[in-house]
């Protein structure tokens, strides 16, 4: 990463994490393993915007649960503040989970349709602070305010909201506790493209107000380009190549990467580049190809892919890809 | 004369008017794209064509002809004939348009049987031809898959598969790649406009992905509220869009703002059954709104190919330079 970053505090690091499920075969089979996230590492800083990227199945979400703190990782380590969470115990791992919040995808399944707004925002800080009941429901009126909800939403039902409202709730709730980074797991793919601004310029002026850091996970690239700092591009469970914005979309250096913003659909002419669509579909993390686990859709593969396994190269800028070939096929 | 030829299309679920006057037409071999947001009625509107709307939804047109021949007063009977054979649909989920229960194979020969017959085998093997004709790696295999053993893609491809059974003169896809990646998403894309071609199938496709259109449409109707707000060739409708809400609509999209601040946004939400203006019904989220847009409601203006339901129009200098 860049000299400036790293004079910047990091508020979440995440060294060669992993988290592999064990899953069964059938009842006399031996249990297979799935990696779901296969030694990951990033930092992120204050105030920025992490994206990840990648198609169902290549480990999103389960980065999201690792950074959470929902479920602990197999294998590496997770430090928020400096603070490293895999070797906590259960008090220091109470204090930490307030530091991380999340936003999830479907607004319409992530609020309890029994709870009126005023509740579901105060809850938690009913439970990790000692706030009394005015304090509480004075905080709840201001976030409100914050995101764009009016007073009289205090006593309403989620079902009396828009997707885009129901958005919003959700984003005050993750704030509440005044987070250091809010995981956001795909926050506007499931609204309209009008709606949608309206959300993502709410979490931008949010930022700048509260220098919270986001890990935005996302599959669409014209969002991330808009939002994000710095982008991650995930298949399989590993990194494929990770890169500040500018030069990502620049100068995509994976083939997976290329594929990716080849794919996708564009309005005017000139930015659509070649269509290449890649062949087949992304492989089962219970049995992942050989070497490179791209190397059955890549269009650049060559017989030591299928044998070889890339690790991530600094390309000197900044850019880190894990491609035997790049310096070739840039 | 037009393959498909629908006048005053409305649908109706009590009060509510989900479809309201939609009038268009598609021309033999040619791609329409149909973008507006959720609750625009564009699903509904399609809905209606292939005569899937239940009680207690009502479906009234002044006109609704395939082919020359009348979809309204042909008996009921003969209309179930048509539909799937010279009309077909997918739909937006895959997983949930495939019957669990049932193998691959039993879902397309039961659509061949149907409307074609012929002996077990030779369903069989007409079943197997068209697995591969969408591009199903191992074909035979599949074919007594089920639905739960394949992907997203995969069911996609299967029902497509189905749709095109029969050979249909128009295809309707109701967001055909919302739920794929975008890898997948391209694939589908690609399949569906070669199957166009090589069969020159009309295709209706509805979208909220005005990049998906920009690509693979001719011609595009914009919704709003089960209105039509606009209808115009690609890629004129992008480069000068004359409706408000289409200029708005391509502005908050994140690809016209790379490098600004904030993205342009279009305050407010699409009116419901309840909160619909007298005017305009865009009028409260309008930024050209004036006097007469609250009073009055705009009619569908223009020459035929290039309409705007607007009383006033952007042309198309200023809407350039807006929207870029």
């Amino acid at each position: 990463m860049s000299e400036l970053m790293d004079n910047a505090r990091s508020v979440l690091e995440a060294q060669d994490l992993a988290k592999h499920y064990p899953v069964s075969q059938g009842l006399f089979k031996p249990k297979a393993l799935a990696r779901a996230l296969d030694g990951v590492s990033f930092t992120l800083q204050a105030g920025r915007t992490l994206a990840v990227v990648g198609e169902s199945g290549c480990g999103k979400s389960t980065l999201a649960r690792a950074l959470t703190m929902v479920e602990l990782p197999t294998r590496g380590n997770l430090l928020l503040d400096g603070a490293d969470v895999t070797n906590a115990d259960a008090a220091e791992r109470k204090r930490l989970r307030q530091r991380v919040q999340m936003v999830f995808q479907n607004p319409y399944a992530s609020l309890n349709p029994r709870k009126k707004i005023g509740q579901v925002l105060e809850e938690p800080l009913a439970i990790n602070t000692t706030l009394s009941p005015f304090e509480r429901n004075e905080r709840s009126r201001a976030m409100m305010a914050r995101v764009g909800l009016r007073p009289e939403h205090h006593a309403r039902y989620p079902h009396m909201f828009s997707g885009g409202q129901r958005q919003r709730i959700a984003i005050a709730r993750a704030l509440m506790l005044s987070p250091a980074i809010v995981v956001a797991d795909e926050p506007v793919s499931a609204l309209d493209v009008s709606i949608q601004a309206q959300v993502l310029n709410l979490l931008m002026d949010l930022q700048d107000e509260t220098r919270v850091a986001y890990v935005f996970i996302s599959h669409n690239l014209a969002v991330v380009e808009l939002i994000a700092d710095d982008v991650i591009v995930m298949y399989l469970g590993k990194i494929v190549e990770s890169a500040p914005k500018k030069l990502l979309f620049a100068a995509p250096r994976h083939p997976y990467t290329r594929a990716l913003l080849a794919s996708t659909p564009r309005i005017a002419a000139g930015a659509r580049q070649q269509r290449q669509v890649l062949a087949g579909e992304l492989p089962s993390p219970l049995n992942p190809p050989s070497g490179c686990a791209f190397h059955k859709r890549c269009p650049h593969a060559q017989e030591r892919c299928a044998v070889e396994v890339p690790v991530l190269e600094d390309t000197g800028n900044g850019q880190r890809v894990a491609c035997l070939r790049w310096r070739e096929i840039s | 004369m037009a393959l498909l030829e629908v006048k005053d299309l409305g649908v109706t679920f009590g009060a509510f008017r989900a479809v309201d006057n939609v009038s268009l037409h598609v021309d033999a071999g040619e791609v329409l794209g149909i973008v507006g947001e959720s609750g625009s009625g564009k699903s509904v509107t399609a809905l209606a064509l292939m005569g899937l709307i239940d009680e207690p939804g009502q479906v009234n047109a002044q006109r609704l002809a395939f082919d020359g021949r009348d979809l309204l007063t042909m008996p009921l009977k003969q209309r179930r004939q048509m539909l799937g054979r010279d009309i077909a649909m997918i739909f937006q989920d895959p997983m949930a348009s495939l019957n669990p229960c049932f193998t691959v194979a039993y879902q397309l020969i039961e659509t061949l049987r149907i409307h074609e017959g012929g002996s077990k085998r030779a369903l069989r093997a007409r079943a197997l031809e068209l697995l591969r004709a969408v591009e199903i790696p191992d074909a035979e295999r599949r074919l007594d898959a089920f639905p739960h053993q394949l992907s997203g893609g995969m069911s996609q491809r299967v029902m497509v598969a189905m749709a095109i059974a029969c050979n249909p003169r128009l295809l309707i896809a109701d967001e055909p790649t919302t739920a794929l990646d975008v890898t997948i998403q391209a694939q589908m894309l690609a399949l569906l406009l070669k199957l166009q071609r090589e069969r020159g199938m009309a295709l209706v496709l509805i979208t909220h992905d005005l990049g998906v259109v920009a690509e693979v449409a001719q011609r595009v109707l914009v919704m709003y509220a089960g209105q039509v707000v606009e209808t115009a060739h690609v890629p004129a409708i992008f480069e000068a869009p004359r409706h408000p809400y289409t200029e708005a609509l391509l502005s908050a999209l994140p690809e016209h703002n790379i490098g600004q601040r904030r993205l342009s946004s279009m305050a407010g939400v699409v009116p419901g059954a309840f909160d619909r203006p007298k005017g305009c019904l865009l009028a409260p989220r309008c930024r050209y709104v004036q006097d007469r847009c609250h009073r009055e409601r705009p009619p569908l203006d223009g020459d035929v190919g290039a309409q705007a339901r607007c009383f006033f129009p952007l042309v198309p200098a200023d809407a350039a330079v807006s929207a870029r």
